[in-house]
């Protein structure tokens, strides 16, 4: 903070009122230090905070704000503070006691800001990251279970629509090699379907019961 | 003269067993077949046939790509299409592709397919 507190950054007002620079009251000037940079254009409040943002942004904020301002433990006013395309927020911290090298006591107004914009803009990123990541997700899954269908289809589906034709026809010499292609298939496609996955006791334990079928006639 | 049938199905054993079922139900000639819809659209084009029964899944052109140029090239022929993937999303598809008709390839295409065909075949404008 420097040697003497007073003369870092200059004095500045705060809400609007002149603080004293002594006491800490109302009627003098406290310097605010110079990382904050304040332009006061008046307070606004908290329920105010969603007029005031980008419009698109407004469903974030209060799941921005609220949480910051319910972990100040404080019942102390906050001013919203807009210049230019900045939206700050500015909390009064309880005041402390410092001490310059020249053992001089000065009361000093902490001020916390916090840039809304940054604030909401870091959200907007996780949101959008997060909606990428599933939009990817859903992608891979649609362009895999295509793959399956397209392979189901070739591989068995078929043989099998093939096979039931032939017996239609009376043709049991073609149905029957029809079948035996679409066992064959069905045979590659597993071993496809398991070529990484681990083989070891409980791998290829069954989640259903197998279906019951009813024998005709019983 | 019997009513003339384009297969375009790019599974040789299929393209056979329907060409069996339409050989002994009788009245319908398979003029031709092809492994892939754009073949199967020259030959549209060239047979100019009264049918075409045309499959969805295929290599080069599926189904939903090869309607509009069967249709385009031969302008008088019914497409009926026949797939193992019969959900409502698929036949909306085929249907506002121009299909005359929609047939799955199921258990029940031996009773099915026949009627169908003739039934797309009298509602052609004379």
């Amino acid at each position: 903070m420097g040697s003497n507190p007073v003369a870092v950054g200059g004095p500045e007002t705060v809400n609007g009122r002149s603080m004293d620079e002594g006491s800490g009251e109302p009627g003098g000037t406290l310097p605010v230090p110079a990382w904050i940079s304040v332009t006061l254009l008046g307070s606004v409040a908290i329920g105010s905070l969603i007029d005031l943002a980008v419009p698109d942004k407004a469903a974030l904020l209060p799941l921005v704000v609220a949480p910051f301002v319910a972990a100040l433990l404080l019942p102390v006013p906050a001013t919203l503070v807009v210049a230019g395309v900045s939206l700050t927020l500015i909390v009064a911290l309880p005041q402390a006691i410092v001490t310059d090298s020249g053992f001089q006591y000065f009361r000093l107004a902490a001020v916390a800001a916090l840039d809304i914009l940054a604030v909401v803009a870091a959200g907007q990123r996780q949101h959008l990251a997060e909606t990428r990541a599933r939009l990817i997700r859903e992608r891979e899954r649609t362009v895999l279970s295509r793959r399956h269908a397209l392979e189901l289809n070739d591989h068995i589906y078929q043989s099998l629509f093939t096979s039931r034709l032939w017996a239609d026809l009376g043709e049991v010499e073609r149905a029957d090699a029809a079948f035996d292609r679409a066992l064959l298939g069905t045979a590659e496609l597993l071993a496809d379907l398991l070529v990484d996955v681990p083989v070891h006791p409980g791998a290829l334990l069954r989640t259903l019961p197998p279906p019951v079928v009813q024998e005709a006639g019983a | 003269m019997n009513p003339t049938v384009l297969l375009v199905d790019d599974d040789a054993d299929v393209r056979g067993v329907i060409r069996a079922l339409l050989a002994d139900e009788g009245g319908f000639d398979v003029v031709g077949q092809a492994p892939d819809g754009a073949l199967g659209i020259s030959l549209a084009a060239h047979l100019q046939p009264d049918v075409v029964l045309l499959d969805l899944a295929m290599p080069v052109m599926d189904g939903l790509s090869v309607l509009p140029g069967i249709r385009r090239v031969a302008p008088e022929a019914r497409v009926v299409v026949l797939s193992a993937f019969g959900t409502d999303r698929t036949v909306r598809a085929a249907m506002a592709g121009g299909a005359a008709a929609f047939v799955h390839k199921g258990a029940e295409l031996a009773e099915e397919l026949v009627s169908v065909l003739r039934e797309v075949l009298a509602a052609r404008p004379v």
